[in-house]
């Protein structure tokens, strides 16, 4: 498995998705990780130190992996950059089918002012 | 716990919490969803771990949040 950078990561995954399109599927892993054993984690807390969280990122579609591990700076960054990408490639779901409230609504209106107009 | 996002099931509206022999839960409302997997994640951060799968030619897509715990 390679640690990738942000971009290669995202590139990377860009291709994943293009080359699944027709056969295959893509998984996305994201876990809390701060890149520590947990014994190095526990003599960060018994001298009281802070110990910094980071997102630890894999995607795998079946034959290749990658990865990256991505800190609280470069969050909002990356969780932009990740849903484009999930948007530009997710074409194949469907909308679900909500029961319009306004629509309703609306055909009342007109009746209303038909009949107003009927009046007259 | 699986929320299931298959395009058949979103068009109907209903919303069914089912448990199988290992106690995976699949869930089809998303406000539910979201809840359950906060519950999750603050109860055990460490282990915990959100999994997308996304299959283009079947127009599926699979939310799962997993402790990795059974039962």
């Amino acid at each position: 498995m390679v640690l990738l950078q942000l971009d290669p990561f995202l590139n990377e995954l860009t291709s994943m998705f293009e080359r699944s399109t027709k056969l295959g599927s893509v998984w996305v892993t994201l876990k809390r990780s701060s890149l520590k054993s947990k014994v190095q984690r526990n003599k960060l807390a018994a001298a009281g130190e802070a110990i910094e969280f980071r997102c630890l990122i894999r995607a795998t579609d079946g034959k290749k992996t990658i990865s990256t591990s991505v800190g609280p700076k470069d969050h909002q960054r990356f969780q932009a950059s990740y849903a484009t990408i999930l948007k530009a490639h997710m074409t194949a779901l469907k909308k679900r089918e909500r029961k319009d409230k306004k629509k309703p609504a609306e055909a009342d209106k007109r009746e209303g002012s038909s009949k107003r107009l009927k009046k007259s | 716990m699986i929320l299931n996002l298959n395009p058949e099931e979103l068009s109907r509206n209903r919303v069914s919490v089912s448990v199988n022999y290992n106690a995976m839960v699949y869930i089809t409302s998303w406000d539910e969803f979201v809840e359950r997997s906060v519950q999750l994640f603050r109860a055990d951060p460490d282990s915990t771990r959100y999994v997308m799968k996304y299959r283009h030619c079947d127009g599926k897509l699979v939310l799962k949040v997993t402790d990795n715990r059974q039962g």
